[in-house]
């Protein structure tokens, strides 16, 4: 990508030189706005007030700058993970599906001079087929670029109780397990429980005819 | 209608929304299910039901909500469930079926579900509690759907309690 630049130390530099637009840009983008949306806004908000600064924006320059800002973040969080005084961090993985795609989501929870953070790490969209194996790619892929000492300050992971992700022999958790140097402690989302055992106890009344008239008539209304 | 019926999602903890919609809209769904002969129009049972759990469910999503707080740890989400065990347990009357608690007590009277029973007096009251409505048709149920009704009442309290404290 042009905007970010090679140093000679290997690091990258991005000049923005209008800093309103791209803050206008982050800030609508923090609010749930999606690029087109941000760009019409902005495009709007222009012609009201008649602010030159803010024209000629476009779906891709909204683009590069949300990637300036991933990449900064994800630079941060590297730069904790890699921290000599931080020793451990936890995961907490989950995979979900919005609008047909299906998205892997990754949460690390890290202690930093005396704060426990609870950082999302990356939600990214998942074409492959929803194997663990391929899960744990994509995680170690991440985990190598981000703290190359992930193996030795893994400590912990959290996931739902899906087996694909916390089958004894392949699921995400064991295989991630495999990979760490220390004892990982395994984390059954609490909150993931309880939905099965809502689930498990609603199915048992009249032997599932119960549930399927509350859902007829969820679709019918 | 002027209100529409929650969609289910794959959250089971939601689906007491749905339960809590179909009630309030009772007597307007009754006529509207006269009107257009839904296949799914349910049985009188299934409202005594429904009525009768969705407290659980009520109760189930306050915890929901507090287990899944930003700054909650673990020690303190098994609290949250234990509370739950314990406000469902007093709510039903649900006690453990162990030889001493269950001295004396006719068979008949009670329902027994893997470890734990409840007295059919207590789950009757239970229903009595949610409205005159509910009590009602309850009342109008034949003796067989009346005990199938407490039966099925009774399976999800004691599913709830006996899960969840295995969590």
């Amino acid at each position: 990508m042009k905007l970010f630049k090679l140093q000679e130390d290997g690091s990258y530099l991005v000049i923005i030189k209008n800093s309103l637009r791209f803050n206008l840009i982050i800030e609508h983008g923090s609010v749930g706005l999606s690029f087109r949306q941000t760009v019409a806004v902005i495009i709007q908000h222009r012609n009201l007030c008649k602010n030159s600064k803010l024209a000629g924006l476009n779906n891709h320059m909204v683009g590069q700058f949300v990637r300036v800002l991933l990449a900064v973040a994800l630079q941060s969080m590297s730069t904790i993970m890699n921290q000599k005084h931080v020793w451990a961090f936890s995961l907490a993985t989950d995979a979900s599906s919005h609008m047909g795609v299906s998205l892997l989501d990754q949460r690390i929870r890290i202690y930093v001079e005396g704060v426990l953070y609870n950082l999302h790490m990356v939600l990214v969209p998942f074409f492959e087929r929803h194997l663990a194996v391929n899960y744990v790619k994509l995680i170690k892929t991440m985990l190598d670029i981000l703290c190359p000492d992930w193996h030795s300050k893994l400590i912990s992971i959290s996931s739902d109780g899906e087996n694909t992700m916390t089958g004894p022999h392949g699921g995400v958790v064991t295989l991630l397990e495999k990979e760490c140097n220390n004892h990982v402690l395994r984390i059954w989302c609490v909150p993931h429980q309880l939905d099965i055992v809502v689930k498990n106890a609603m199915q048992d009344v009249l032997d599932q005819a119960f549930y399927k008239v509350a859902h007829a008539y969820s679709v019918h209304l | 209608m002027g209100s529409k019926c929650p969609k289910d999602t794959t959250r089971w903890v939601a689906f007491g929304s749905i339960l809590h919609w179909l009630l309030q809209n009772y007597r307007r769904l009754m006529i509207h299910n006269a009107a257009k002969r839904l296949v799914q129009a349910s049985l009188e049972m299934w409202w005594v039901i429904a009525a009768a759990i969705s407290p659980l469910f009520d109760r189930i999503a306050i915890t929901f909500t507090k287990i899944q707080a930003r700054n909650i740890v673990i020690s303190q989400q098994r609290q949250e469930m234990s509370k739950l065990v314990v406000d469902i347990v007093a709510g039903l009357d649900i006690r453990p079926a162990t030889d001493e608690a269950l001295e004396g007590v006719d068979p008949l009277t009670i329902i027994t579900q893997s470890d734990w029973f409840i007295l059919k007096d207590s789950i009757v009251m239970h229903i009595q509690n949610q409205g005159s409505w509910v009590r009602d048709l309850y009342n109008a149920l034949s003796d067989t759907n009346k005990q199938t009704t407490l039966k099925e009442i009774t399976i999800f309290g004691i599913s709830i309690v006996a899960n969840v404290s295995q969590v």
